[in-house]
């Protein structure tokens, strides 16, 4: 059997704020051309690793190697794309690139040839001669996607990279990431949105700077038993009803929400008129009923016992 | 060398399209150029002399260079640093120094291009230069001396300051309040005494004043600026403050802990 050749590889990695521990033992390896996401909740500690990993900040403690080195080491592999538009306003598409190829080492014409054909790969071309103040939030990021395209890197680390776009907008980047990186380039995706983070191969959930599960998207959902959600909006809070709630499924998948209750069963579309009927005998008006197949989100919730949106 | 090269035309042309920019650092000094000519100085017969408006067109050429270093240069750094871009930069293998060696290029070629151009309106507004060789080298060594120096004050500026507009006002205020106390705007013998002094050795209005001893006439100076006291302090204090700036600059501005 061959064996998989690393890309990133986490042990025991901890970061400290001061008093405060925002990454607590962390242990992950990445291997090469997976496509992995964390997500979690602001302030869980997700875009502290991905800085570390990027060599932005300082581990604290623990040993993170990127192909073998440190990331100070490997930098000429890392394509970082952090969360801000950092794209000049006051440069066209081409000559942000061309300032991103210098960086890069590029020059003269190799630097025109190698600007022209990433801009072609983002789906630029046609707008590469524009000021980039002038260009659509997805436009934008398909812009700074192209800065991590260059070739030799091998590594891309998308720290919240859909920040500020439609969901159209958002599956297009994905879809682009994967079209547009080589099947040798290991994607490390940050991210809260569940819908993100379903592009992954595999996911890792963090709370609290501990990573809670890992798994691909249909094992994450498996593996906690969700498969449909029902989403009931009731005004207010009882044991009565979360009884009721808990005589249609086993009862350990019933959480609170802010306006009432989400539960998860298998055959919830079923259950539905009874579900209601039930609540009405018992004086519970429902002010809104969601069915929905069961998300990250969800997973995440069930885990944590918390909103990912928290 | 590719490194700085990059940085170097991002800065020029970031300069460049901000009009902003343009207008505060070269339009608002030909404008005060005019009203020096025409208005503030009228009264006097000194005017009238091409070397006295040689000497008004010099001190607008600084004052360009001024605001240029002093908030111009801090505004674009809290700019990049609020877009996330040294966050990207730190990422990459990128060397702080040549990132800021390629932004003070930026911005020398920019001042060399506002002071041509202040210059040329003087010249039409009637100021004449002493162009010799050696006076036209030695004023473009100044020049370059409190460019930089100007630039390391706004480095320093930009590498403390977070916010855009905060670093922006901050470097307009030092440069405005600087150049009011320093006689660079007006007369030097206009000063109190202990502002006299302060004038010798604050590195602007000194270049300011060894320029203007160069290329207009040393009556619109108001003393000798070429001793060698003053000379060597202007030289050493411009120095240092770039190169405590580059160093601050490479150890703070890009941290992100």
């Amino acid at each position: 059997m061959v064996k998989e050749l690393q890309a990133i590889s986490i042990k025991n990695l901890t970061k400290r704020y001061g008093s405060k521990e925002v990454l607590k033992n962390i242990n992950l390896t990445i291997n090469e051309g997976e496509f992995y996401c964390m997500m979690g909740p602001n302030g869980s500690g997700k875009t502290t690793l991905a800085a570390i990993l990027a060599s932005i900040r300082e581990k604290s403690s623990g040993e993170v190697k990127i192909y073998g080195n440190t990331p100070e080491k490997s930098r000429n592999l890392i394509g970082y794309m952090p969360q801000e538009n950092f794209a000049s306003a006051y440069l066209t598409g081409r000559e942000n690139l061309a300032y991103f190829a210098g960086l890069m080492g590029y020059r003269g014409d190799e630097a025109k040839i190698i600007v022209s054909e990433l801009l072609k790969k983002v789906g630029l071309k046609e707008e590469a001669d524009k000021l980039a103040s002038k260009y659509s939030g997805g436009m934008k990021k398909r812009l700074e996607l192209a800065t991590i395209l260059f070739n030799g890197i091998k590594v891309l680390i998308l720290d919240e990279p859909t920040t500020g776009l439609d969901p159209s907008a958002r599956r297009d980047f994905f879809s682009l990431v994967k079209n547009t990186s080589k099947n040798n380039t290991t994607i490390f995706l940050i991210t809260h949105i569940g819908t993100d983070a379903e592009s992954a191969d595999r996911i890792g959930l963090i709370d609290n700077g501990t990573i809670v599960t890992e798994g691909t998207p249909d094992e994450l959902k498996r593996k906690n038993n969700l498969k449909n959600a029902l989403t009931i909006d009731t005004g207010c809070k009882d044991k009565k009803i979360k009884d009721i709630l808990g005589s249609f499924t086993d009862g350990g998948n019933i959480f609170e929400t802010d306006l009432g209750y989400k539960m998860y069963s298998d055959d919830i579309a079923k259950d539905i008129p009874a579900i209601i009927r039930n609540l009405d005998k018992e004086g519970f008006a429902v002010t809104r009923l969601e069915s929905t197949t069961s998300t990250l989100d969800d997973v995440f919730y069930k885990l944590t016992g918390h909103s990912i949106k928290d | 060398m590719r490194q700085i090269n990059a940085v170097f035309i991002k800065t020029i042309k970031e300069l460049y399209r901000n009009k902003t920019t343009v207008f505060w650092t070269v339009v608002w000094p030909i404008i005060f150029l005019f009203l020096g000519i025409f208005l503030f100085y009228r009264a006097d017969p000194l005017s009238k002399d091409p070397h006295f408006r040689a000497g008004i067109t010099i001190s607008m050429i600084v004052f360009s260079l001024m605001l240029s270093g002093f908030s111009t240069l801090p505004g674009v750094i809290a700019q990049d640093r609020i877009n996330g871009l040294f966050l990207k930069l730190r990422s990459m293998p990128v060397k702080q120094w040549r990132d800021i060696l390629g932004r003070i290029f930026g911005l020398l070629f920019y001042v060399v291009i506002s002071a041509i151009l202040i210059g040329i309106i003087g010249v039409i507004l009637g100021a004449r230069f002493n162009f010799t060789v050696s006076n036209s080298l030695t004023s473009i060594a100044f020049l370059i001396l409190a460019t930089i120096s100007a630039a390391g004050c706004g480095i320093i500026i930009g590498t403390f300051i977070k916010n855009i507009n905060g670093a922006i006002i901050t470097g307009v205020g030092i440069a405005v309040v600087s150049m009011s106390l320093t006689g660079v705007t007006f007369p030097y013998t206009f000063l109190p005494k202990v502002l006299q002094v302060f004038s010798r050795y604050y590195p602007f209005s000194s270049s300011n004043a060894v320029i203007s001893y160069m290329l207009s006439v040393p009556e619109f100076v108001g003393y000798n600026p070429m001793s060698t006291l003053q000379i060597l302090f202007t030289v050493t204090i411009s120095i240092l403050i770039f190169i405590i700036s580059l160093i601050l600059y490479s150890k703070f501005c890009w941290r992100s802990d």
